[in-house]
């Protein structure tokens, strides 16, 4: 605090000055001009502060909407990207390999072209909520595509994999009571990652599984090979 | 006041600097725009020397009105420069007033205008404009 110790002096100086001392309004205006100037600093440092903070939440809000999927609220394909590329680079490390569920709906354009696109988005909305609420805290579910959602399972065996699978293909065919939405069913593709194997390798092997689920006649769930 | 009235000074916007706009007949100096301008001290000190000569060499009442949606730092400086001017005049006995317009929906500019408010003591008002169109 420079400016202060500056106040600090000049107030003592003018303290021992004699009443009538020449130097006495020099001293006066000095103190004046550096009050001022402290003053003005403090003012400017305060709304600096505050430009600084407005961005910084400005820029929050901007990347936790780039990375939101604004008609579901789940993450979106590039925050799910990333999400994977670090699964499955720890998974490489660490030998822990998670498991990727291709989420499809089945003849959703059907439901568009019969009960309109509000409908429409409203089952996206209510199947991503159950989505959510049906898979273990630390799983992720993401919008991938139109009507395609990709669910991250960290560290999980086939069969559990599965599991889960059956359990939301399950839970999605139970509509929540009195909510009068068109019933929708879902084919589930499951891949476990293999150690080495590019994202894009095993996501190719869960979207042929949810492929395959819907070659044999959709409303199942289908483990890669 | 033998000495000349002030001329009118009207400078357009650019992207990175505001209108300025300043008619001694009506007492007013109006700021509109975005201020980060790339010599911000040297465009501000016409206005800061419009403002001195008009407290200077004319009686009326004048009113600063700021339209200001973003301000650099160096911005902020020059303006709270300006406010610190009328806040002498209105100490004076002069009659000055700011005029802060911000956008209704925007809680963060009215921040800011809060915070250049802070210690002053000249007739300050906060406007809310409704959103055009």
């Amino acid at each position: 605090m420079e400016e202060a110790r500056v106040i600090m002096m000049l107030t003592g100086a003018l303290a021992q000055l004699a009443p009538e001392d020449a130097l006495r309004p020099v001293l006066e205006a000095l103190l004046r001009e550096h009050r001022k100037q402290d003053a003005q600093l403090r003012k400017l440092t305060r709304i600096s502060d505050r430009y600084q903070k407005q961005l910084k939440e400005a820029n929050l809000a901007l990347a936790q909407a780039s990375f939101t999927d604004l008609l579901t609220g789940l993450p979106n394909r590039r925050a799910m990207v990333e999400r994977v590329n670090g699964e499955l680079g720890r998974s490489d490390r660490n030998h822990a390999s998670p498991a990727l569920l291709m989420v499809d709906v089945d003849h959703f354009k059907q439901v568009n072209d019969s009960y309109g696109h509000e409908t429409g988005d409203q089952v996206l909305q209510s199947l991503a909520n159950t989505l959510r609420s049906t898979v273990r805290a630390y799983d992720t579910c993401a919008r991938w595509g139109g009507e395609e959602f990709l669910v991250l399972l960290p560290e999980t065996a086939m069969a559990d994999a599965v599991g889960v699978g059956e359990k939301l293909r399950r839970a999605a065919q139970q509509r929540p009571e009195g909510e009068p939405l068109p019933g929708i069913t879902l084919s589930i593709g499951v891949a476990v990652h293999r150690q080495g194997e590019t994202p894009a390798a095993v996501l190719r092997r869960a979207d042929d599984a949810m492929y395959e689920a819907k070659r044999q006649g959709r409303n199942r769930v289908v483990a890669a090979e | 006041m033998t000495e000349p009235s002030l001329d009118i000074m009207d400078i357009p916007a650019t992207v990175s600097s505001p209108q300025v706009r300043a008619d001694p007949g009506q007492g007013l100096i109006c700021l509109a725009g975005e201020s980060y301008p790339e010599n911000t001290f040297e465009f501000y000190r016409p206005i800061t020397e419009w403002l001195a000569a008009f407290l200077q060499r004319d009686e009326r009442p004048l009113t600063l009105e700021i339209r200001l949606t973003y301000l650099n730092t160096s911005s902020v400086k020059c303006l709270i420069d300006l406010l610190d001017e009328l806040e002498e005049a209105h100490h004076a006995g002069r009659r000055v007033a700011l005029n802060w317009y911000y956008d209704l929906e925007d809680d963060r500019a009215m921040e800011l205008a809060e915070e250049f408010k802070e210690d002053l003591t000249l007739p300050f008002a906060i406007i809310p404009l409704q959103r055009q169109g």
